[in-house]
């Protein structure tokens, strides 16, 4: 039959699996015998080696299987030896390989090579297991590689365990997850009988219960629990009586989907429900003339779009978790290369952030965290990865304890590279001349590892989270450890935007590139040199005028002026505007050829009266302009 | 028999062929885009797509004279965009035969495609492709 279908939920799966499955071994290294580790771990084996047996992907199954028998070796010894967590990292490594070559429908890489290293190690505790997993497979048992299972009911013997498996109303390929689980109940007996039998399961379909008949060994009660531990069964339970019919099988495409929780669809039905009824209530409150009945109506709708907003929105939502799974992987082996001892913290791995925005920071991540191993930490240290929500933005932040970056330095760098001029580079205050590090070849990987530069990848990095509505800003005191923090929207579709007018037209500022808006009087506008500056705190800040910037014409104004402080090149910027008109949640659309070539404006949106509203990147504006004028000595010297 | 709508610019008389038109809109109200060259008017608001309105006299070097009221909406499959011209005639039918080929050379620069000569007219006949290809390098 045709399993295509069911690859890209098999990857999926697997990834996770292997996921899971280097944490646990990374926390198994530090404490070998922690017993439910070793247990998780044999079942995430397990896991793989059954889904992709029932794909018939051979050489991921082989190999599976290869680790799960190795490991089934430390159930029994109770420990996991260092050793050995080198070699299962190599096989998980492997196994993504595997994986890969799956996705790009390649023949499946050889893994000969690995599984006759594994009879060389000369550890001798491995010795007897190895030789277990030298021998084949045996097929039919725990193993069953086609159609071993395809029996009548004649031959139910009536001490066998009947049992109804029911899958959750959501799950995804059901038949698929059939197959699956009498895999699973194959490693708990034998397996008598199945209704759909698996041939009938191989032409898939919206089955949701399978009976089965299994002789076991195993306390019935046991192999309920362990059957109900499969991930989207609904219940595993033993039935009264007679056998019911299986439902008919149907067969239909699918097309591509996304697992909701039935909390989130409940939510959506219920406030559907809300929204008719509203409606009704406003048909009736307007024909009536009931203007105030008509007026609390609307404020009553506002908060159910709100709230259907939002739930729409946890559709897309995944946790952080799903991009911090590989990290602890990341951290241990760059500590093994390079001597240090790194411990990995991550906090808030449950902030959810919108898919797209979590695959955008994948690689960004990984770079920041070898980084922080890499050129932050010197013997020993800790690095964090933290998230945490702060009104509509999501803040990730990896931070280490080592030495810091020196500004100073990275100036010295900049004017010998000749990316600034001496001036500038004394005119530069810390923080920004921390973000020189994020220009294009400001550093190479064998300049930085002697100063305290970290360059590497970090133009990817902030051009990565620019892409995404975002902002990245760098932290570092030289002794007192670096702190990366990226600012991140919710959702890349719906965003907080400020709305401005300048000269007659409005435009739109995403929230997450400003820092604060001010309303100065005239007189608070100082100069220095040829530039208008206004002080914030302890700090000159350089105002712009966003006229200027977009080339329309100046109203002469008079009275207090309206600033939006933003940040460019890591320097903070008033922008000058003629007044604001509020914040609103936007949904915004991407712009089409051929306004999708206009750098610097991100997208656009339509509001209530039908108007549109383009929505601009201040900081792409603002760096397009300090480009040039990066390469003259500007008029001010701080 | 395939129609042409015929359009001012400038001097010149123009036509674009009805199949490549979603639609002629009446004075929509036009938004302003940010960053957007001199020969882009402004955006419209068409059925929720955002389009910008391309000033096409201006764009093709023609002196801007008046502007019609109404602006020529392109396909969705062709491109999301709007042109402005002068005075929107009517719809003529194209009749094949009285094509006239125009020098390659000239194309180039013109954005014209073929002559058609209608009634001792001469219509120059919109080269959208080309026109289209401009705009990326823009």
């Amino acid at each position: 039959m045709d399993m295509s279908k069911y690859k890209g939920m098999f990857l999926s799966e697997s990834k996770e699996h292997l996921r899971s499955m280097s944490t646990l071994l990374i926390n198994l290294e530090k404490n070998p015998s922690d017993r439910e580790g070793i247990d998780s771990l044999f079942r995430e084996a397990h896991s793989v080696k059954g889904m992709a047996a029932s794909m018939g992907y051979d050489r991921t199954t082989e190999l599976a299987h290869h680790l799960e028998d190795y490991m089934d070796g430390f159930r029994k010894s109770g420990a996991v030896p260092s050793a050995a967590v080198d070699r299962l990292l190599g096989g998980i490594d492997l196994l993504e390989g595997l994986l890969a070559d799956i996705e790009a429908d390649r023949v499946e890489r050889p893994i000969a090579a690995f599984l006759a290293a594994g009879k060389e190690q000369g550890t001798e505790e491995f010795d007897a297991e190895l030789e277990l997993i030298s021998d084949p497979p045996p097929v039919g048992e725990s193993f069953p590689a086609g159609d071993a299972v395809e029996t009548s009911p004649l031959s139910v013997d009536p001490s066998s365990l009947r049992l109804v498996v029911e899958l959750t109303p959501e799950a995804m390929a059901p038949s698929a997850r059939f197959l699956l689980l009498l895999r699973e109940a194959g490693r708990l007996g034998t397996l008598v009988m199945s209704v759909p039998s698996e041939a009938q399961l191989r032409k898939g379909g919206e089955i949701r219960r399978m009976e089965l008949t299994l002789d076991s060994e195993l306390d019935p009660d046991r192999v309920v629990e362990l059957l109900s531990g499969v991930s989207d069964v609904a219940r595993v339970f033993r039935p009264a009586s007679s056998v019911a019919p299986p439902k008919r099988v149907r067969r239909e495409a699918q097309p591509q989907t996304v697992r909701v929780r039935t909390d989130l669809l409940d939510h959506f039905i219920n406030l559907t429900g809300e929204l008719i009824t509203q409606r009704y209530m406003l048909q009736t409150a307007s024909r009536q003339e009931r203007w105030s009945d008509v007026q609390g109506g609307l404020d009553h709708l506002a908060r159910l779009i709100s709230a259907l907003h939002h739930n729409v929105l946890q559709v897309r939502m995944m946790p952080l978790e799903s991009i911090t799974g590989h990290l602890p992987r990341l951290v241990r082996d760059l500590s093994r290369k390079t001597g240090k001892e790194v411990v990995l913290r991550v906090e808030g791995e449950e902030v959810e952030l919108d898919r797209a925005i979590l695959e955008g920071l994948a690689d960004p991540l990984v770079h920041m965290v070898r980084n922080a191993v890499d050129h932050g930490i010197e013997e020993q240290g800790e690095v964090v990865v933290r998230a945490w929500r702060e009104r509509d933005m999501v803040l990730l932040e990896v931070a280490d304890n080592g030495r810091g970056i020196d500004a100073l330095v990275i100036r010295q760098k900049a004017v010998a590279k000749g990316l600034i001029s001496p001036a500038q580079a004394r005119s530069l205050r810390d923080r920004e001349a921390l973000q020189l590090v994020c220009i294009p070849g400001f550093s190479t990987a064998t300049e930085i590892t002697e100063t305290s530069g970290r360059g590497v990848g970090m133009d990817v990095v902030k051009s990565a989270v620019e892409n995404l509505g975002g902002g990245l800003e760098i932290l570092s005191e030289p002794g007192k450890g670096t702190r990366m923090r990226l600012k991140l929207p919710l959702s890349v579709a719906i965003i907080q935007i400020l709305l401005v007018e300048c000269s007659g037209r409005t435009i739109g500022i995403p929230i997450t590139k400003v820092e604060r808006t001010l309303d100065l009087p005239r007189e608070g506008i100082q100069t220095s040199g040829r530039k208008a500056v206004i002080q914030l705190g302890e700090e000159m800040v350089p105002l712009l005028s966003l006229h200027k910037i977009l080339g329309l014409p100046k109203n002469p104004s008079e009275g207090s002026i309206s600033v939006v402080i933003t940040e460019g090149r890591g320097r903070r910027v008033g922008l000058v505007v003629d007044r604001f008109c509020g914040q609103r949640e936007a949904f915004v659309k991407t712009l089409a050829f051929p306004l999708d070539s206009l750098a610097g404006v991100s997208g656009a949106t339509v509001i209530g009266d039908g108007s549109i509203i383009f929505i601009i990147d201040p900081q792409y504006l603002l760096e397009e302009r300090t480009v040039a004028p990066l390469s003259r000595v500007p008029g001010d010297s701080r | 028999m395939e129609q042409v709508l015929i359009f001012q610019l400038g001097e010149e008389t123009f036509g674009l062929e009805v199949a490549l038109i979603q639609e002629v809109v009446e004075s929509p109200l036009l938004h302003y885009i940010p960053r957007a060259p001199n020969h882009v008017l402004g955006a419209i608001n068409f059925h929720g797509n955002i389009l910008p309105v391309l000033d096409l006299a201006s764009y093709l070097g023609f002196p801007s004279g008046g502007r019609d009221h109404r602006v020529v909406v392109l396909p969705p499959e062709v491109c999301s965009l709007a042109l402005a011209v002068a005075s929107i005639r009517r719809i003529i039918p194209m009749d094949a035969e009285a094509l006239l080929p125009f020098p390659r050379e000239q194309q180039e620069q013109l954005y014209i495609r073929a002559v058609l000569n209608y009634q001792g007219t001469m219509i120059n006949l919109l080269d959208t492709t080309r026109l289209l290809a401009s705009l990326e390098t823009v």
